[in-house]
């Protein structure tokens, strides 16, 4: 993909990842690290839970969907940082063997006021499992170069 | 206050009744190790600024930098050691804001701090109450690296959870 900056990014432009599944054991091993809760790690603990089965944390479908993101190579000429994530919605548990898509589309995209080499890419993040159901949405911003004018 | 004292329950089995506005719950710390932030960013966020020391991103920041999710998931880690959720907390349906304050680097050991912001019991779940928080993830010099907001069902003790919801605290 050629470089792409701040201007190349329109409000509306949609980007689609590739398809990543999620096995129980990275599930599992995920949530011994960062999430450690028996919803997460004990397949029969996770049955008599909210979830009814095992579940990914939130944190894991956070951090396969901004892998997802990042391997499509967007922001890789133009990125100057990342300012958080707002609205984090956890819509449907993510289970073993789901296979997840992620997808942004620009909201917003403004120039920078104080600083003329930058702009703010307001961006909304959708994760979908193989069934088209929807399994996280948040709205992230994203601080890109603009190109360097002649 | 006292209620679980008096039933003999733990004091770290903490039920909707047991919050208050203001409430605060510190953890224990915890190194981030370089190995730690290269195993996490090979799988989710390869960048040169979490995986080579040598690139330009990382001698800014002064060394490797930790990957925002895995601070976050970190912090809440920790803040889940302190039990606080588990007697009484339900999953997390979200986080409403979730902020990179400052880098995080190799060697930096990091506590979190939960603030209770909002506490009010749900008319549509008999038994059942929100809690707000703001979850502080801090590095040993007690300056704040991120944080994030979120809500989280919490259960009323086993003793109220017959009794309608009325004088709501706060």
């Amino acid at each position: 993909m050629s470089d792409l900056y701040f201007e190349d990014f329109k409000v509306g432009d949609v980007f689609r990842s590739e398809g990543l599944t999620i096995t129980e054991s990275e599930i599992i091993s995920f949530a011994m690290k960062y999430d450690p809760q028996s919803f997460h790690l004990d397949v029969e603990a996770a049955r008599d839970s909210v979830f009814g089965g095992l579940a990914a944390s939130g944190f894991h479908t956070l951090a396969v969907t901004f892998r997802q993101i990042l391997a499509l190579g967007l922001f890789r000429a133009s990125n100057i940082a990342g300012q958080g994530m707002d609205e984090v919605r956890w819509v449907r548990p993510v289970r073993p063997g789901d296979t997840l898509y992620a997808s942004i589309e620009i909201v917003e995209a403004t120039p920078s006021d104080r600083k003329p080499d930058r702009g703010y890419l307001r961006i909304r993040y959708v994760t979908t499992n193989h069934q088209g159901e929807e399994v996280m949405t948040l709205f992230a911003t994203h601080v890109a170069k603009r190109r360097r004018e002649a | 206050m006292g209620a679980w004292q008096q039933s003999g329950v733990g004091v770290t089995d903490l039920y909707f009744d047991d919050f208050h506005v203001g409430f605060t719950i510190t953890s224990a710390g915890m190194t981030v190790t370089a190995a730690e932030i290269l195993e996490f960013s090979r799988q989710y966020a390869p960048e040169a600024a979490h995986l080579d020391r040598h690139s330009p991103e990382a001698i800014e920041a002064g060394g490797l930098t930790a990957p925002l999710v895995q601070v976050l998931a970190t912090g809440f880690r920790l803040f889940l050691e302190t039990r606080t959720l588990a007697a009484g907390g339900e999953a997390a349906a979200g986080a409403d804001e979730c902020r990179s304050v400052r880098p995080v680097l190799a060697g930096d050991t990091l506590h979190s701090v939960a603030e209770i912001t909002g506490a009010r019991l749900l008319q549509s779940r008999p038994g059942m109450g929100l809690i707000e928080m703001r979850l502080s993830v801090r590095n040993q010099r007690d300056e704040e690296v991120a944080f994030l907001r979120a809500k989280s069902f919490m259960r009323r003790a086993p003793h109220t959870a017959a009794v309608t919801n009325k004088g709501e605290p706060g």
